[in-house]
């Protein structure tokens, strides 16, 4: 793919089951560079939404470019600058490992060289090299995730769709796929990424956006979203935590401040006082070693929903 | 886009890889070509055990035994030679149709015989190969990471359909060449020349079978029958519509004969009976086949591979 800035443009994007709308209509763009974050309760229509995007079932209404590709017009196009993780991976239970990879390579279409530098490196990337000659049957579900993740990174193209892709993975391999994921973004390329743990996701994704019932509810990056959904609640590493509240309830208008540890976790009433902590607190002697601001994503999500119930 | 960033060369090899998949024919055949590897690699296991348990089965039940009689009959049976085809190895006639009532006896001559037996070996292991390789990928769903790459419906049923043809061959061959070589002694060129239009003429109907269920589905827009299914129920109709099958039935079965004689109508249809009439008239005989009916199949096959193009891969998740 040449340099285009947009690696996914969804426009009024929506598919029908009968009488049922499993996407109403969504419309978004993923940038290059960025792992876009796409989170929703169960039904929502994120999974339906990755297989329009990937060409696998022909959109009702609405298109998608992929890749300068027409998800509409050239399904099998789009696919050649893609690889595709799915909820659920179904495997060739009695090939082994080693088997499996390299068909899966294969099915890449690289050259010869290329596909045994990309089945050593995901072999490293996924620690699969005590598995290889091991048939997949015998596998639990940690290491049959890891063998789905190695199957998508063979691929050397530009996006990646990743539904679940962490579930049943070790905290120390989910380090190491994490630290992968945002190197393959730094490259240029993109990530669509599909979560239920939004904990995880905060982690890793760039911007988020939020579907529910068939309709995106929210675009944003973290940031923008807690602005916009949580109660202004700062926790502040501080030098003197107990001066800090003091100064902070003394000095704004604050629902409340605690301490806990060397942390003064303010909540204040009014947003714009924010840019004011900071200076509250040099001019009374209190150094500041971290400041943050306080609410999970998952809070965040929790705090939308109702808005779209009301609609 | 990970390519464009890094000047090495495997980088440019990549870009290039991508560039040519972009569209050709040899960036699809290289992703069949990959499948089928990985079907005949992995045919061990109960695929393998139900091919090589049809083999012997055909080997030893039927390969045999009909060819020892068969020698015996048409060696002795000068007074029923007929003149013109497969003289030059002997062609003779068992039955000759002189009752008027049985409309569908007719003379069953050795070719008759070695290209039933050919049809039954290939109608029999093609349409399995065909079942375990493609049926095993949908009824296990394994097709849903396949549809993940560049391959549609259409390249998917390529690579089964090229899949059944060659174990069909490995398989088939064997099963076929040994009974008859020893049971006749007939020239092997012969022989084998019989093994291949029954061949192809059971590949051309799988491949039929599988494209006009795909065209099915493009049009019900449901998997209501799969192309294993229905490259079966074809090819076992195309069987029993030739003339000598329906003339054995008849023989047995004459309280049914209108239904026979209706069916009969349809005999110019079936590949395998214009498969005899160009083994006939290759052989010396008067008969050909008539050639226009091979139209019949070709243009199912283009009309069922241009439909199949257009079905979207989630067919496999409907269904």
């Amino acid at each position: 793919m040449s340099r285009l800035n947009v690696a996914i443009e969804a426009k009024d994007l929506g598919k029908d089951f009968g009488l049922t709308q499993a996407v109403k209509s969504v419309s978004f763009t993923v940038n290059e560079g960025e792992i876009f974050g796409f989170f929703g309760p169960n039904g929502a229509g994120k999974t339906t939404t990755i297989r329009l995007l990937c060409g696998l079932t022909k959109p009702t209404r609405g298109y998608a470019i992929v890749c300068g590709h027409n998800i509409v017009t050239d399904p099998t196009g789009v696919r050649r600058h893609l690889t595709i993780i799915l909820e659920e991976s179904i495997f060739y239970e009695k090939m082994n490992v080693s088997a499996y990879l390299k068909f899966f390579a294969a099915m890449t279409g690289q050259p010869s060289e290329l596909k045994k530098q990309k089945i050593q490196e995901v072999i490293n990337i996924c620690e699969l090299s005590d598995l290889l000659n091991k048939r997949i049957a015998v596998l639990s579900h940690g290491q049959r995730q890891k063998i789905s993740l190695a199957r998508a990174f063979l691929s050397d193209v530009p996006i990646m769709f990743l539904d679940e892709p962490f579930q049943g993975i070790d905290i120390v391999h989910r380090r190491r796929i994490r630290d992968y994921l945002r190197e393959y973004v730094k490259k240029g390329n993109a990530v669509f990424f599909t979560s239920h743990n939004l904990i995880e996701a905060e982690q890793i994704v760039d911007r988020f956006a939020f579907i529910d019932r068939g309709l995106i509810i929210k675009i944003g990056t973290a940031r923008e979203l807690r602005e916009q959904y949580l109660l202004p609640t700062y926790s502040i590493r501080v030098s003197d935590p107990i001066r800090a509240q003091q100064v902070l309830s003394d000095s704004l208008p604050v629902n409340e401040c605690l301490v806990k540890g060397e942390e003064v976790v303010v909540t204040l009433k009014n947003k714009e006082d924010a840019s004011k902590i900071s200076s509250i607190l040099i001019t009374s002697g209190v150094t500041i070693m971290e400041m943050r601001m306080v609410g999970t994503m998952e809070e965040v999500f929790l705090r939308m929903r109702p808005n779209t119930e009301a609609d | 886009m990970t390519d464009n960033k890094n000047s090495s060369i495997e980088s440019s090899e990549m870009h290039s890889y991508s560039g040519t998949l972009s569209m050709n024919a040899r960036g699809k055949l290289r992703l069949i070509s990959a499948i089928v590897l990985k079907d005949l690699t992995q045919i061990h296991g109960s695929g393998f055990i139900i091919l090589l348990t049809l083999s012997i089965l055909l080997f030893a039940l039927i390969g045999f035994p009909s060819f020892i009689v068969a020698n015996a009959a048409f060696g002795f049976r000068g007074q029923l030679h007929l003149g013109g085809a497969w003289t030059a190895t002997g062609m003779e006639g068992m039955f000759v149709g002189s009752d008027p009532n049985r409309i569908f006896l007719s003379a069953i001559t050795l070719v008759h015989v070695v290209l039933g037996y050919s049809i039954v070996v290939t109608m029999i292991l093609i349409p399995a190969a065909f079942s375990i390789a493609y049926g095993q990928e949908i009824t296990k769903g394994t097709v849903r990471t396949l549809t993940c790459y560049p391959v549609g419906v259409f390249e998917i049923t390529i690579a089964k359909l090229a899949y059944a043809a060659v174990v069909g061959f490995i398989f088939g061959l064997p099963v076929f060449l040994l009974p008859t070589v020893v049971g006749l002694g007939k020239p092997v060129g012969d022989l084998f020349a019989i093994f291949l239009v029954a061949y192809f003429a059971t590949l051309l109907i799988v491949s039929v079978g599988a494209f006009v269920a795909n065209s099915i589905t493009f049009v019900t827009k449901k998997m209501y029958i799969r192309p294993t299914l229905f490259a079966n129920l074809l090819v076992m109709f195309s069987f029993l519509i030739t003339s000598t099958i329906l003339s054995i039935l008849n023989l047995f079965l004459t309280y049914v004969s209108p239904v026979f004689r209706a069916l009969g109508e349809l005999t110019p249809i079936s590949l395998y009976h214009q498969g005899r009439l160009l083994l006939m008239f290759v052989f010396g005989g008067t008969e050909s086949p008539n050639w226009l009916i091979f139209l019949l199949p070709v243009s199912l096959l283009v009309l069922g591979a241009w439909l199949t193009l257009k079905l979207w891969p989630d067919i496999y998740e409907k269904e």
